[in-house]
């Protein structure tokens, strides 16, 4: 009942979400009215928001990884390990970053470039304040709002439908070493919105996002579905195989769902792509 | 064992040790390798041993070879650093002395007990068999070095100035049971030092290295004289005679 | 005079025993709760009567028979191959701190294993399958460069540490740049710098088990020569030894038994280094002794390490060789600390 009253509230927090908009997150080094235009962004999943909130004209370069969409600026810069220099070379005015690493906001500030940083979001809300963080450092805060609106509805009415549905168990697999996001990770957050039990959970005691399981356990906890993120056939066959693997109801009516593993890693607007692909293999043979 | 070399060399890459050395060493002979430091003894030894390649005969028991270890001849070989494992006890220190003797398979038998007990008991050592090698004095590690060259049933012993770090005492004692065994057991006895005085009462046989060449080979009594003693060692010397006749030499700083 | 190269009897006793332990132990231990009672009835019907009427479910009995089982058995087998070729490298190199993880041949092994796998060659040999041809080679690479780099600044304890420091240094570095040009997930190069038992069933049992068998018999019978050449390489030689066909036999063993353990576990590190010593300490310094030893007390520690890495915060588990590292860290202190000067 206390669960189901967390939930309730989960789920009225974000309907007003879009329309309140009151965070006082992250403060902003740029000036509203001074609009950016010569961002860069070394983050893959900030990529995509720039460009889902209308600011893909004010990129001018992303890291290697940013992938997505296809017409972002990619160029040779490390997301893992940015190099400064390499970053000031494209002059840019702000730089968009998750990931703070060998003090580089404090030496892009220090010769003259603004920068944002912000960190891999916990759970869904944290996305709509980051797009509309990201909407309001660059100018395009509208659009953001609408973006955060639309996700808002769509992630709304996902969870209204699995609401009424019996609360399915899933396991999500990273690989063979068995390392599974659990609620305290952003991906294992949107498992806990569609009402979905994840396994992973009672693995992560010490709320570190990402517990590594205990084969066994996953076997006795008989997972209802298997979340694969970009594997392969060959992989899944593999799996099949695992002794008293055939024995788990996701193997046995076949719940794989394998995904783009960057729709599966990234907090950006295709987070409601991913959830839901969940929900329509969930739903599959239910009624 | 019997031992001999024509025109025996060693190179170590252009560097020639040992120059062309002939000798013919009669069987059961305590041999006296002398030599000042550098002339070559140890290279020797570990020719005739089969360690290193060497050019020219070797001849052991009057068949040619090419080296003691290559024809798995029974012989015992103590470098001027004895090893001392830790952790090693002086039985199984004794033991290795077997390893060819007892089968790879089945390990060692009664014999090989037999052969070490009997051994640690010509040495005086049975008391302490269980004693780690580690703990052992000076002098009874020599011995337990020969109690191993024993088990072993070793026809020649080649020993690389074993003395070297002796005492007085300890230097007399152990060339004393070497002496004993090789007249009990029959064996070759090769011994590279430079203990002139000690050994004039038990060797036999001389061997002298000079530069990498062969000086002498023969009769030890021979070069127990000043003359070739002072060329040898290029300084002066005394000698004196002690009481039963055998003569004692001392190098003199007369010549600095 | 009793039998001095003999196993001592309460020594094997006790190593079998601890074994026999760890073994129920890593049975009846884990995420699921199953108990005990229940566990000890089904093994028994399992094996001595034919009768499947267990109070177990299936999914109790894969548990039990296909999970906990192959994994104590692989865990063993892991443990004994690092142990057991830490005792060979300890005796060729007559240097009590040679271990495979410090000589750079685990490092080695996982090179080769990878560079096979990423550039998916086929040099199978002889019975060698691909991937543990490659661990082989890059294991034994890795040794004899070691081996070289120290001999040529001197021979000593430390130089040869400080060489295969420096060489697994170099070889972990290219695997990780290796796995990561081909996008293995950071994950599973984690898993694999830090050491895992990967087992679903008997398969990776298997791969190994032959490759121990093989390996541990030649090391074993050439204890003997491990002792010899704790004299000097002459003496053994004088001995009726021969060092140098010792040398290439045990290294070559001791390289092909850590690169299939590697090849399924990762880098476990200083099982290889504790357990000699620990049976060393106990029983004495006699190489006939210890690489037997060694084998069942390695795989006794390996297996517990396991047991526990999975219990003890289920349904979570702990990376083995966390586990491994935090207990044979210490010791590695210790023994430096004991044995000052002598090494």
């Amino acid at each position: 009942m206390k669960k189901l009253f967390v939930e309730l509230n989960l789920l009225i927090s974000l309907i007003f979400l879009g329309l309140t908009l009151s965070f006082p997150t992250f403060l902003a080094i740029a000036a509203a009215n001074n609009r950016p235009e010569r961002i860069v962004s070394i983050s893959p999943s900030l990529t995509e928001i720039l460009f889902a909130i209308g600011a893909g004209q004010q990129v001018v370069a992303v890291d290697n990884i940013s992938n997505y969409p296809p017409d972002a600026p990619t160029s040779p810069l490390s997301a893992m390990e940015p190099n400064m220099e390499a970053i000031a070379t494209f002059e840019p005015d702000l730089v968009v970053l998750s990931y703070d690493i060998g003090g580089l906001v404090k030496g892009l500030n220090t010769i003259g470039i603004n920068t944002i940083l912000l960190p891999a979001a916990l759970n869904f809300e944290e996305i709509l304040n980051q797009i509309i963080e990201l909407g309001q450092v660059t100018g395009n805060l509208d659009q953001a709002r609408e973006l955060v609106e639309e996700m808002n509805t769509e992630m709304t009415s996902l969870i209204s439908m699995r609401k009424s549905k019996v609360r399915m168990s899933v396991y999500h697999e990273i690989d063979e070493n068995y390392y599974s996001p659990s609620t305290n990770s952003f991906i294992g957050s949107i498992y806990r919105l569609l009402n979905l039990h994840n396994i992973a959970d009672q693995a992560d005691k010490d709320g570190v996002g990402y517990p590594k399981l205990s084969p066994e356990y996953i076997l006795s906890s008989n997972p209802g579905m298997i979340i694969l993120p970009g594997k392969t056939p060959e992989y899944v066959a593999k799996l099949k195989n695992r002794p008293g693997w055939s024995a788990i109801d996701a193997v046995k009516q076949e719940r794989f769902l394998i995904i783009d593993p960057d729709i599966g890693s990234r907090w950006g607007p295709r987070i409601v792509a991913f959830a839901k692909a969940v929900v329509a293999r969930s739903d599959l043979d239910e009624n | 064992m019997q031992v001999a070399a024509e025109k025996l060399s060693v190179n170590f890459g252009k560097k020639s040790i040992l120059k062309g050395l002939s000798f013919r060493i009669p069987s059961g002979s305590f041999v006296a390798l002398l030599g000042p430091n550098g002339s070559g003894k140890s290279t020797l030894l570990k020719a005739v041993a089969g360690f290193i390649n060497f050019t020219g005969c070797l001849y052991v028991n009057s068949a040619r070879s090419r080296g003691l270890t290559t024809e798995k001849k029974l012989f015992s070989y103590v470098p001027q650093n004895l090893s001392q494992p830790a952790g090693m006890t002086l039985c199984e220190y004794v033991m290795l002395g077997r390893t060819s003797h007892s089968n790879w398979f089945l390990g060692e038998r009664e014999k090989d007990y037999a052969a070490v007990a009997n051994a640690l008991d010509a040495l005086k050592l049975s008391s302490s068999s269980n004693q780690l090698v580690t703990t052992l004095s000076g002098g009874e590690m020599q011995r337990a070095t020969l109690a191993r060259a024993l088990a072993q049933e070793a026809t020649c012993l080649l020993l690389d100035e074993p003395t070297a770090s002796m005492d007085f005492a300890r230097v007399i004692e152990v060339i004393n049971i070497l002496d004993e065994l090789r007249s009990r057991y029959k064996f070759t006895v090769v011994m590279a030092t430079h203990d002139i005085n000690s050994l004039s009462r038990y060797a036999d046989f001389g061997l002298v290295l000079k530069d990498g060449s062969s000086l002498y080979s023969g009769k030890f009594s021979a070069i127990m004289n000043r003359d070739f003693l002072e060329n040898l060692y290029d300084t002066k010397i005394e000698c004196v005679k002690n009481k039963k006749g055998y003569p004692l030499f001392f190098a003199t700083a007369d010549n600095l | 005079m009793e039998d001095i190269f003999r196993i001592p009897r309460l020594a094997l006793t006790v190593s079998f025993l601890i074994l026999g332990f760890a073994a129920l132990a890593s049975i009846c231990l884990g995420a699921t709760k199953i108990p005990i009672l229940n566990i000890f009835e089904f093994m028994w019907d399992s094996f001595f009567t034919s009768g499947v009427n267990s109070s177990l479910s299936e999914i109790e009995k894969t548990i039990i028979m296909e999970w906990r089982l192959p994994r104590f058995v692989l865990g063993a087998l892991v443990g004994a191959s690092l142990s057991v070729a830490g005792s060979g490298f300890q005796g060729v190199f007559r240097n009590p701190l040679a271990d495979p993880f410090l000589l750079g041949s685990a490092a080695g092994a996982g090179l080769g294993a990878t560079l096979v796998i990423v550039t998916d060659l086929n040099v199978s040999f002889l019975f060698l399958g691909s991937v543990q041809f490659g661990a082989f080679l890059g294991a034994l690479v890795a040794v004899i460069a070691a081996a070289i780099i120290s001999s040529s600044s001197g021979r000593t304890t430390a130089s040869l540490l400080l060489s295969g420091v420096a060489v697994a240094a170099f070889l972990t570095a290219c695997q990780t740049y290796l796995m990561q040009r081909n996008f293995v997930s950071i994950q599973e190069i984690y898993g694999w710098l830090i050491g895992r038992l990967l087992t679903s069933g008997w398969g990776e049992v298997l791969i190994i088990l032959p490759y121990f068998v093989f390996c541990f018999s030649i090391i074993f019978m050439y204890g003997r020569e491990l002792d010899l050449l704790r004299m000097s390489e002459d003496e053994s030689k004088a001995l009726g030894g021969s060092p140098l066909q010792a040398k290439i036999v045990v290294i070559s063993c001791a390289s092909l038994m850590t690169a299939v353990a590697v090849s399924v576990s990762g880098l476990i590190a200083f099982v290889g280094l504790v357990i000699p010593h620990v049976v060393r300490l106990a029983v004495g310094a006699s190489y006939r002794i210890i690489i037997p030893l060694s084998a069942i007390i390695g795989a006794a520690f390996l297996s517990s390490a396991d047991t526990f890495a999975r219990s003890a915060v289920a349904p979570a588990e702990l990376p083995i060789g966390v586990i491994t590292a935090f207990i044979g860290a210490p010791f590695f202190v210790l023994i430096l600390k004991l044995s000052k000067g002598t090494i």
